[in-house]
């Protein structure tokens, strides 16, 4: 049996000069080739959990950190974010400040700079990055002549090119419009269902995500009140509204149903699932047995 | 370049390797201010002028320049022409206010240095894109931070300027009137545009940091290579060398020999 | 005999000084009490259009008029007492160390007296749920307060109509739902006029009762939502996905009507049991499970 990818070990953290913890005893496992979704409130603690995967915690932001981090091996409280970026990659949730240089190609050849590579494998890596993210015809375009979308899949571009195992997605797609959405999470489901690429997912828009994730955690208040397959979290209607969490409709649909005598066993999370399951409630309605 | 100056043709100076542009920026730069003739100055600017026309630049990109340079010409030679005391008085005005018989020339030079200064910025941002800008720093031993630093700036710039625009609208919807507000009190009020400016400026700076740190810069015990290596021919490091040259020798005849000089002492 | 619009919009044409042309020539009535929303993807004009409400940007050709004010003739001083504009980043606007302050400023500046500045900034507070925070510094509040402060600031100035532009990004659900709870019942006791530009379908499927559709500068539809989501020609050509419960209703072949979760249900119990769900249509069905979080 393999050792997990990301190995979370009673992580708690307090932010320089806080009393207040952002985390505490979180305790979870990532394989290699899983999609977890992060869920929880605004400042649950998502986006601290998140840095706290790539070193950023404790390294950029300082604070007290307790229990640890593990990413391929390697403990984040012993190694610099900057040393783990070809391992994790993360990509923000706004698309504006994350783009640093002036043109997209500058842009994704940044990293590939920073460890070093000679110039003709940058480029190479660049074309198959570019391929990856369909990003080929934009190649020397300035930031301000793409859309939130584009930005983004540029981001997500950058942080390939490094040829990272696990690639961390803070709410990417929460500044976009829906087209841009579908883009980011279409591109988050190919890397890893072709490409075999690890993803942590953090994800208010619950419908997308429920179609791409393995497993789930919620967050609150620094807490992992919950972790499990997609159908065992959407099953548990009543914690998602406790915690403020967006219920995919097609699994209230089936809750309603079910607190109405309809046999539902397990709560659909996918628009395939919930229209799979009414098709055969109605028709098995319609010619009882 | 940062406002989208930069005009995509294949002229000779757009050929220019990167660092040559750069020094070209700066060489006459510092060479119109070298410069206190205004016989001399007119020359450089006739020369810059004709060079930035030939470049064909769309007038929606050099009326930004010529505006600014009518503007700023027009009132600081107002201030240059009745202020400055140098020479001998020549015409009387009201009474304490002369205009001195050197302050004509004198303006005149100031007036052409400035055009010639703008000229050259013009001309440097049209040949310039923002990638060759660094590269040409990098290529003159500019350290890589500074930079970075150099291009985080020319990137963000446009979109600072757009959020300011953005909280001022934001205001404005609260009936911010600022021109309404006398000027004693405007500076409170200014705050209202300054704070949340400043506040978003700041989480920028740290997302931005930990963008940077997150792809590796600086990472452990690997030297850092560029993308974009400018070729630098033995016709561009002459032309260096030449600019610099020339640059040199001006300094030296002025310091040492008096020439370009009408009012010594005052650049 | 029916009042005038609020906001008469003929023939507007816009054209931004760099030459782009934003908005294509478009009417629009807004009455008032309204809960309108416009959607469309991003460069559509969404915002070009809800900025000549305030004057924020005026007409290249055509009129808009705010309550019979042209806006053409007006300040954007003037009009924002007519039309509150809350902006999408509610740290583009916050500024004061207390949350009364920051309510307080849209007063201040228009010259309110000192006693009107506090009943005011009370009544947004209540009407925004921020009671007992006027000392608190809104720097220091969560996102979605922080939101409600941003709010409450417009709401001070009492306008008639309230503009929201993209409320929804950004924000958690459970901010969300709040926030347009407490909107929609502003909208139904004291007939504000809403206006929400937004990406969440379902935002716009639960709380709005008018759709405006953009693309490319101009009005495709102008409809309730249940025809809005059902018009299928109409959202491809503005990449819109309508809910789930929507979709769902459509494939099981309900027809339009359908656009929250709660009618969905309701639908197929009558399927199932016709006089039986007669007998618990409504608040009773909503009452056996709740989904939907308390305002």
């Amino acid at each position: 049996m393999t050792s997990p990818l990301i190995r979370v070990d009673n992580l708690s953290f307090r932010y320089e000069g806080s009393e207040r913890w952002a985390l505490s005893n979180v305790r979870f496992d990532v394989n290699e080739g899983e999609v977890l979704g992060i869920f929880g409130r605004s400042e649950a603690g998502k986006t601290t959990l998140c840095m706290c995967m790539n070193g950023l915690i404790p390294h950029d932001l300082e604070g007290d950190l307790q229990g640890s981090v593990e990413v391929a091996g390697q403990n984040t409280k012993r190694t610099e974010p900057q040393d783990l970026a070809t391992i994790v990659g993360i990509i923000f949730q706004e698309p504006e400040s994350q783009f640093i240089m002036t043109a997209v190609e500058d842009e994704i050849a940044f990293g590939m700079e920073n460890i070093g590579l000679p110039p003709n494998e940058i480029e190479e890596r660049l074309r198959l990055v570019l391929k990856l993210t369909k990003l080929e015809q934009y190649r020397r375009k300035p930031p301000r002549r793409l859309s939130g979308g584009q930005k983004q899949r540029v981001a997500i571009a950058s942080a390939l090119a490094l040829r990272p195992k696990i690639l961390i997605m803070d709410e990417p797609t929460s500044e976009l419009d829906p087209i841009g959405k579908n883009e980011v999470l279409a591109i988050a489901k190919e890397l890893n269902r072709e490409h075999n690429i690890t993803i942590i997912l953090v994800e208010h828009e619950t419908e997308l995500a429920a179609d791409i994730i393995d497993r789930g955690i919620v967050l609150s208040e620094g807490r992992v009140k919950f972790q499990g397959t997609p159908s065992e979290l959407f099953g548990n209607v009543e914690l998602l509204n406790r915690e403020g969490i967006f219920l995919p409709e097609v699994t209230e649909v089936g809750y309603g149903l079910s607190k109405h005598g309809f046999p539902i066993t397990q709560l659909p999370f996918t628009f395939q699932q919930g229209s799979a399951l009414l098709q055969s409630l109605l028709t098995k309605d319609r010619n009882p047995v | 370049m940062a406002y989208d100056f930069y005009v995509a043709r294949q002229t000779v100076l757009h050929k220019l390797s990167p660092p040559t542009k750069v020094v070209f920026l700066l060489s006459t730069s510092l060479l119109a201010l070298e410069v206190q003739d205004p016989r001399v100055n007119a020359l450089l600017l006739v020369g810059l002028l004709l060079g930035a026309l030939s470049l064909r630049i769309p007038w929606r990109v050099s009326s930004i320049f010529f505006r600014s340079g009518l503007i700023v010409g027009i009132a600081l030679s107002i201030s240059w022409l009745f202020f400055s005391k140098v020479g001998e008085p020549l015409y009387r005005l009201w009474d304490g206010i002369y205009i001195y018989d050197l302050a004509i020339p004198l303006t005149l030079s100031m007036l052409f240095r400035l055009w010639t200064l703008l000229t050259s910025t013009l001309i440097f941002v049209a040949i310039t894109q923002e990638s060759e800008f660094i590269a040409g720093l990098r290529k003159l031993k500019v350290p890589y931070a500074l930079c970075l630093t150099f291009a985080l700036v020319l990137r963000f710039m446009p979109l600072l300027i757009e959020e300011y625009n953005q909280i001022r609208e934001a205001q404005m919807a609260r009936a911010l009137e600022l021109e309404k507000i006398p000027l004693l009190e405007r500076m409170k009020h200014f705050m209202a545009i300054i704070v949340p400016w400043l506040v978003i400026s700041l989480k920028r700076v740290s997302t931005l940091s930990a963008a940077i740190d997150s792809r590796g810069f600086k990472i452990t015990g690997r030297p850092r290579t560029f993308f974009h290596e400018p070729d630098v021919s033995l016709a561009d490091w002459f032309l260096i060398l030449g600019l610099v040259g020339l640059f040199a020798a001006v300094f030296a005849l002025r310091t040492w020999m008096g020439y370009f000089v009408i009012v010594p002492g005052r650049l | 005999m029916m009042e005038q619009p609020q906001i008469i919009v003929r023939g507007l044409h816009f054209r931004f000084p760099d030459g782009t042309e934003a908005l294509r020539g478009m009417d629009l009535d807004i009455r008032k009490g309204e809960f309108l929303a416009i959607i469309g993807q991003n460069g559509c004009g969404k915002t070009t259009l809800v900025k000549q409400f305030n004057g924020l940007l005026r007409p290249t050709e055509g009129s808009v008029l705010v309550e019979g004010v042209d806006t053409k003739k007006a300040t954007i001083a003037q009009l924002s007492r007519t039309v509150g504009y809350v902006f999408q980043n509610p740290d583009h606007q916050i500024f004061s160390t207390t949350v009364f302050d920051e309510i307080a400023f849209g007063l201040r500046n228009l010259n309110f007296p000192q006693t009107d500045i506090s009943d005011r900034v009370k009544r947004a507070m209540a009407s925004m749920r921020l009671e007992g925070k006027e000392k608190d510094n809104p720097l220091f509040l969560s996102k979605g307060e922080r939101q409600r402060v941003a709010v409450a600031s417009i709401l001070a100035m009492s306008p008639r109509v309230l503009v929201l532009d993209e409320p929804t990004t950004g924000q958690d659900w459970s901010s969300i739902v709040t926030l347009m709870n407490l909107v929609q019942k502003l909208n139904q006791e004291s007939e504000q006029t809403v206006i929400v530009i937004t990406h969440n379908m379902h935002v716009v499927a639960r709380w709005a009762r008018r759709v405006v559709v953009m693309t490319e500068g101009r009005i495709i539809l102008d409809a309730s939502p249940a025809e809005t989501f059902t018009n299928t020609q109409v959202l491809t050509r503005a990449f819109i996905s309508a809910p789930q419960a929507t979709r769902l209703a459509s494939e099981l072949g309900f027809g339009t009507g359908i656009l929250t979760v709660h009618q969905l249900v309701d639908r197929i119990l009558q399927t199932r049991s016709p006089k039986a769900a007669q007998s618990r249509k409504g608040q009773s069905c909503r009452r056996q499970w709740s989904v939907h979080l308390d305002a």
